[in-house]
């Protein structure tokens, strides 16, 4: 399970999130929807300790993310912004790095998540030889790794192409479908809509609304429908304040 | 903590300038050891080398160049690769996204850099013993030890010249900006002794030979406790405010 509990993280230039709380409970998929710049990154690096929090707490299966970051940490699985990949190593190297982390994992794991991502044709190719797409499978591998059961991908279908595409929203549903929180963001409402069982609209640093998808379907015709709705009451009530 | 200094000191020899650094100082040990004794030799035939036969070309007459100049810039090398330019392209994300203290990952780094600094002593002083023996070289078991000696206090003040580096590798955001300002650090702390006398003996760079302290002549054991409490004094100061940028910069 997954917490935010009035996170709030604000940058020098005053951008960044204020006091979001939610939660992603095993088997939920929430996703977090909102425009560049509206604060999803932030939230999802406060989430595993990437930026220390200004105020509020996030915490990960009961553990606070930065008093008990090695608990907290234990069973989350990360890819946030671009991946964190070594160009001069290959791409099994890059894992088995990753792996030393977990000795409790079986040794054929690296082999397996290379087989999940589609990458099991290139374990000994260097990542700098790698195309965008690659990349980002490699880091959605990595992200997969320790059999989370907390899941915090940010944009990650960026730079796939359609295949590629639909085979994260298959590993995000078979993630959830297997008892794990997952926590993903995109800018793209179709995205969301696809693979999220739960929303979370973001807007100005803010989240604006938490609904589970059925509801948002109730109340509009689509996702992208219920967030336009959602971002305009926010600017009319702004306006009016 | 082991798997991340594992992964550190495999990221560091992945870069394969510190293996040809090292090449390049066995390459030396070999020059100095070698065609050294050499030059003796034939300055003895001649009848007028005792100045250099005392002096001797050991690898322990060596060691003030490989502490003084090569090391410490590969300690800077070391830690603007481990530290800024991982914060810099955002490999460090790779990680601070697994479960392992902050803290202790900055020790790995640390220590990684002091482990092939100390990898690269054993080294060269390896390298020169046998060189040394191979061209016939009076040596003693009391010499012997004496540079075994030598080489392992180098590392203390070393050790404190890598928390130092990691203290502003971790400051800056440019690995040549880092580079540029340790290497003119060095020179700065090298010169003010020299401007301001009252701070002769009370900077770390003035112990980076401080194994002379313990080998041979010995010195009053109070001189001796003194440099050894600056240099843990400045080692306690540079790591801890190493820790506490690594615990709190924000990725």
């Amino acid at each position: 399970m997954l917490t935010a509990d009035g996170l709030t993280k604000l940058y020098k230039n005053g951008r960044g999130a204020r006091e979001v709380t939610f939660c992603v409970e095993g088997g939920e998929v929430m996703g977090l929807l909102g425009p560049n710049g509206s604060g999803k990154t932030t939230v999802m690096k406060a989430c595993v300790g990437l930026v220390l929090p200004t105020a509020g707490r996030a915490a990960i299966g009961g553990h606070d993310v930065v008093t008990r970051r090695e608990a907290a940490l234990a069973g989350v699985g990360a890819l946030i912004e671009s991946p964190a990949l070594f160009d001069r190593l290959t791409a099994r190297r890059n894992l088995e790095m990753a792996a030393a982390y977990y000795p409790e994992l079986p040794g054929g794991r690296v082999d397996e998540v290379l087989a999940i991502v589609e990458l099991e044709r290139y374990p000994k190719d260097k990542v700098l030889s790698f195309s965008l797409g690659m990349r980002q499978r490699l880091g959605v591998a990595l992200a997969l790794l320790s059999r989370p059961s907390v899941l915090i991908l940010d944009e990650p279908a960026n730079g796939l192409d359609i295949e590629g595409m639909v085979a994260i929203r298959e590993i995000v549903k078979n993630a959830a479908a297997s008892g794990a929180a997952v926590l993903i963001s995109s800018h793209l409402a179709h995205e969301i809509e696809l693979s999220a069982t739960k929303v979370g609209v973001m807007h100005d640093g803010m989240l604006l609304k938490t609904a589970t998808m059925a509801e948002v379907l109730t109340v509009s015709p689509s996702l992208e429908d219920y967030y336009l709705a959602e971002v305009q009451n926010y600017r009319k009530g702004r306006l009016s304040a | 903590m082991r798997a991340a200094l594992a992964n550190e000191i495999s990221k560091l020899l992945n870069h394969k300038k510190y293996i040809v650094f090292m090449a390049l100082g066995v390459l030396f040990s070999v020059f100095w050891s070698f065609l050294g004794n050499m030059i003796v030799k034939g300055l003895a035939l001649l009848g007028g080398a005792s100045l250099f036969m005392e002096l001797g070309f050991t690898p322990t007459s060596s060691l003030p160049l490989f502490a003084c100049v090569l090391l410490p810039l590969l300690i800077f090398m070391g830690c603007a690769d481990l530290f800024t330019a991982e914060f810099a392209d955002h490999t460090i994300r790779a990680c601070l996204i697994r479960p392992c203290h902050r803290v202790k990952l900055y020790a790995a780094k640390a220590l990684a850099v002091l482990a092939y600094i100390a990898a690269y002593l054993a080294v060269i002083l390896a390298v020169g013993e046998i060189t040394g023996l191979i061209s016939g070289a009076v040596n003693t078991p009391g010499k012997f030890f004496a540079a075994i000696g030598s080489y392992a206090l180098t590392l203390a003040p070393l050790a404190v010249m890598t928390a130092f580096a990691a203290l502003v590798s971790l400051v800056l955001g440019s690995g040549t900006l880092v580079m540029f300002l340790l290497i003119l650090s060095l020179l700065v702390f090298a010169a003010l002794p020299i401007l301001l006398p009252f701070l002769n003996g009370l900077l770390f760079t003035d112990y980076l030979t401080w194994y002379r302290l313990w080998i041979g002549a010995v010195p009053p054991p109070g001189k001796m406790v003194n440099v050894t409490l600056i240099l843990i004094g400045y080692g306690a100061a540079f790591t801890l405010g190493g820790m506490i940028v690594f615990e709190r910069r924000d990725v």
